[in-house]
């Protein structure tokens, strides 16, 4: 990735808020993502940080009661959060597209393997002929690496290997060749010994078809196998940016620090797992400073009362924290 | 399709058990009845002779398994025996085959109507939920469901026969103006019951993974509702046909009363009325099987509908 | 009101206590809250009530024939007016109550009774006795209970004791089921292990630890279940081979009433709002029950 690539998907200041009755659920906080062409981008944090809520708002899938409430989300320069629905399902699935978590509940239990595949590929590519449909469905699963590819056709999700599953999901997604594939946790429902090989299938496939790839996860091992580029999020915002060996080297916010020292690297003996103090902050009643403040070891008063902003620390690397924003500094620490 | 056969295959044998059951119970149901057994297979005013021959016809000299294992023989052959007061003499069989169509009309229309109204206000009622569709409808269902098919069909009979004088109170034509009332009591008063179900199980799908899945494809939100999300829904309701067969029998006995139609859950009210034993016994033995073979239909119904029940 | 003020500190208490008492407080205050439950709930008080103080009310008496009111219309003095042999049909309403909540509440504790025994013997020992109790309970859970009720009753004669009879044993498979499923999961767990090691008896093991987990689920059945009955009690009675007249039994009036819908509809009617009304409350009851235990199964039909 050259800095001369263009953004493929631009995503600043995004807000998505969820209105139950007890109250107003901040799920993301002023999201600033940007994905560029033919690179792979790892989205970590823990569970609830608002990753898969980052997938839903592009796709504007959020569920009710949630809604984005505010920020812009830019698709080769297109506004999609004011696309109507029609438009945009014509990117759905053809343009941008989506895998998620758990292939068992995933794959709709009452319609053959075949069918689903034909169903988006004669959606989107509008093929209409029976056997040339079947042609283009038996050459996406042979691209997944399904062995005997005519059988599967005719099978239901549910007589499917776990692995084979997740395989027919990224099927699905790149049956239309889409620009950016959006992988939420592909492999955590997954056996250990098949992650592997759906984790390398996944890389060859997205870099074969040209697309760009999301990864959502709370693994680090994976993101430090399959990503250019690493996004730190902690709860609903973006709190550290950076090519993915600069981010193992030398992490900057000290939630990235925390979660690299709980995260036992191969190779190297871990005394002890150490884990973070605290836990994460209520998203109905966000503090108005860092959310990371109230278990940060290095908080400053300023840190409680001020939200830091992003702040370049070495090219391509961004942090949101009062510890290195040196211009912020404006008398106090 | 190899599989769906075999569970066919497989629910048939199962379901033998229970009409074996079925014709036991019916059986027994003779020793049940207060006093001499045989008095009830005799018609009044019978001469010693006839008895002669009913007691050897039914064997009620010989131990009980023995008796059994006649009323089965006589069963098998299309022998119900003879109907001892309400149509004195004619063969219990032959009026149940005469009646039995009138019967299966009924509920068949019923059935129809009962999913005509479930099926649209239970998804739609899902689909808005909370708005003053779902809410009127949950009200209905409450309402109709507490109100017994006797007096719905009253009801209805009220409204539509004596006020509006628009269709005919007595069903003795047997035509179709005549089947409606009847028709729309059960049909009514079933939709109560599965227009819960219906919307339970689509608000149940509409929350699945795989819903939003098929919306990231680019599917078009009609297509996700009608074609994926229906189709899924539809299954638990489809599991509850066969308890709606019974209540179907069930109903059909008393709303054919109520609107005298010539159907067989009429012709055994009128045995029990007029003490006419044989005459009651076969048709409870007819309309068991029927509900057992509707079960039967119904769980096929489901395996054909959802490919993963196959393998169970 | 101090009423409330003891009962609520009685619930604190409880909500305390953990175990059983626990989980029984916390569903009443989630009771409290959901207004099917509350309606339902007074419903069925109100009913119950009537029914029990209808010896005591000072109204007619249902069986005297005031021949010179034959077919009247509701007036002051006879609140729902008369029926075709001069009877007041207010009073005989009221009297009905009491026949229908005794067939409802008596049918149910039979069925309740016989479907305990026999899920609690055929879930806590497994093996041969549930395979044997499961495939008698399976045969009567397919069978269709409305007819069987009927072929009962039919059988033994109509009157109100074999109307009992006929529903008590045809509704008490659900009972059965429910029982032996939840029976199934609490043996596989482990304080039944501890329980048998400290030397419980079976008996004592199933009541302790089987029953209370049933419990909820079992009210809520029950609820309905008297329901059920009182619709298949009022539908036996309509077709003549309930509740046998001079007695007054709801459906049975309703029967009588039809002949004289045109011209004297309330004959039929009030007895036919009396069993909607007791209908609904109990569903009601039982629906808002099963709510506020486990609100996905919103809707669902037993």
């Amino acid at each position: 990735m050259s800095p001369a690539s263009k953004p493929l998907l631009e995503i600043k200041d995004l807000r998505t808020q969820f209105f139950l009755d007890e109250g107003v659920v901040s799920a993301l906080d002023g999201i600033d993502l940007t994905v560029f062409e033919g690179e792979s981008i790892g989205l970590v944090g823990e569970t609830g940080c608002g990753k898969s809520m980052t997938a839903l708002s592009v796709l504007g899938l959020v569920p009710h009661p949630g809604k984005i409430t505010g920020g812009s989300v830019k698709f080769r320069g297109i506004e999609l959060t004011k696309l109507s629905e029609e438009q945009m399902r014509g990117i759905r699935g053809a343009q941008i597209s989506m895998i998620f978590q758990d292939p068992t509940s995933s794959l709709d239990p009452v319609f053959t393997v075949g069918s689903q595949i034909g169903e988006v590929i004669s959606l989107h590519q509008e093929v209409y002929n029976k056997s040339a449909l079947k042609k283009k469905v038996i050459d996406v699963l042979n691209l997944v690496k399904i062995a005997a590819p005519k059988t599967v056709i005719a099978q239901y999700p549910h007589e499917l290997s776990g692995g084979m599953r997740q395989r027919v999901m990224i099927a699905l997604a790149l049956s239309c060749s889409p620009s950016l594939l959006i992988a939420d946790e592909p492999t955590t429902a997954l056996d250990v010994t098949i992650q592997a090989q759906v984790l390398s299938l996944l890389k060859d496939l997205v870099a074969r078809v040209g697309s760009s790839m999301l990864l959502i996860t709370h693994n680090l091992g994976i993101v430090a196998e399959t990503c250019d580029r690493v996004c730190v999020m902690y709860a609903g915002k973006i709190v550290e940016e950076s090519p993915t060996t600069e981010l193992f080297d030398s992490p900057r916010h000290p939630y990235s620090v925390g979660l690299l020292k709980a995260f036992p690297k191969p190779g190297e003996r871990a005394e002890e797992l150490s884990a973070i103090k605290g836990t994460v902050p209520n998203l109905m009643n966000l503090p108005p400073g860092c959310p990371f403040a109230e278990r940060c070891e290095r908080a400053m008063d300023k840190c409680r009362e001020v939200k830091p902003r992003m702040v370049e620390v070495s090219l391509g690397h961004r942090v949101a924290c009062h510890l290195f924003d040196k211009e912020g500094d404006r008398g106090d620490g | 399709m190899a599989d769906l056969l075999s569970y066919i295959i497989r629910k048939m044998i199962l379901a033998i058990p229970v009409v074996v059951a079925a014709t036991v119970i019916v059986f027994l149901m003779l020793y049940l009845t207060p006093g001499d057994p045989i008095k009830s297979i005799v018609p009044p005013r019978a001469g010693p002779d006839v008895y002669e021959q009913v007691r050897d016809k039914y064997g009620l000299d010989r131990p009980i398994w023995e008796q059994y294992g006649l009323f089965v023989w006589r069963a098998v052959h299309g022998d119900l025996g003879n109907s001892i007061t309400v149509w004195q003499g004619t063969s219990v069989s032959k009026l149940i085959a005469m009646k039995l169509p009138n019967t299966l009309m009924l509920m068949g229309l019923g059935l129809a109507i009962s999913y005509s109204i479930a099926v649209p206000l239970g998804v739609i009622s899902a689909l808005r939920q909370n708005s003053w569709i779902d809410r009127g409808g949950m009200v209905f269902t409450l309402i109709a469901y507490a109100m017994p098919p006797f007096w719905l069909g009253v009801v209805f009979l009220m409204i539509f026969a004596v006020w509006l004088n628009l269709l005919p109170v007595e069903g003795t034509t047997g035509g179709l103006g005549s089947l409606i009332l009847p028709a729309m009591t059960l049909g009514v008063g079933n939709a109560a019951l599965t227009t819960r179900m219906m919307r339970s199980s689509m608000l149940e799908v509409i929350k699945q993974d795989y819903i939003t899945q098929l919306k990231s494809r680019g599917l078009p939100g009609r297509e996700v509702i009608f074609k994926h999300a229906l189709k899924n829904a539809l299954l638990p309701v489809i599991t509850v046909l066969g308890l709606d067969i019974g209540w179907f029998v069930g109903g059909s006995v008393v709303v054919e009363e109520v609107f005298s139609w010539p159907g067989i859950g009429e012709l055994m009210t009128s045995a029990i009325y007029n003490h006419d034993f044989p005459l009651v016994q076969g048709s409870i033995l007819v309309l068991a099987i029927a509900v057992i073979l509707g079960n039967l239909m119904a769980d096929i119904l489901y395996a054909w509908a959802d490919p993963r029940v196959r393998l169970g | 009101m101090m009423a409330s003020k003891i009962l609520n500190s009685k619930l604190m208490s409880w909500k305390m206590s953990g175990g059983t008492r626990e989980q029984v407080a916390g569903l009443i205050e989630r009771s409290n809250k959901n207004i099917m439950v509350k309606i339902g709930l007074a419903i069925v008080f109100a009913i119950v009530l009537i029914a029990l103080l209808a010896p005591v009310l000072p109204m007619k008496s249902p069986l005297i024939r005031y021949t010179d009111s034959v077919f009247d219309g509701p007036s002051s003095e006879f609140w729902f007016g008369t029926d075709e042999l001069g009877r007041d049909v207010f009073s005989r309403v009221i009297w009905g109550s009491r026949v229908s909540l005794l067939v409802g509440t008596v049918a149910v504790l039979f069925s309740l009774t016989l479907g305990l025994t026999l899920g609690l013997l055929a879930g806590y020992f497994g093996g041969k006795v549930d395979y044997m109790i499961s495939g008698i309970i399976d045969i009567f859970w397919t069978f269709p209970t409305f007819l069987l009720a009927l072929a009962l009753a039919a059988a033994l004669g109509p009157s109100l004791t074999n109307v009992i009879i006929a529903i008590g044993v045809s509704y008490w498979a659900g009972y059965a089921r429910l029982v032996r499923g939840q029976a199934f999961t609490i043996r596989e767990r482990l304080f039944v292990e501890a329980s048998k090691a400290l030397g419980a008896s079976h008996t004592r093991i199933m009541f302790t630890h089987v029953l209370p987990n049933c419990l909820a689920p079992l009210i809520v059945w029950a609820s309905i279940g008297v329901a059920d009955a009182i619709v298949v009690e009022s539908s036996l009675s309509f077709l003549g081979i309930g509740t046998q007249p001079p007695d007054p039994s709801w459906g049975y009036m309703l029967n009588s009433g039809r002949r004289f819908l045109d011209f004297a509809p309330w004959i039929a009617t009030f007895p036919g709002i009396a069993i909607l009304v007791t209908i609904l409350g109990f569903n009601l009851f039982g629906d808002g029950l099963r709510d506020v235990l486990d609100p996905r199964l919103k809707g669902l039909r037993r």
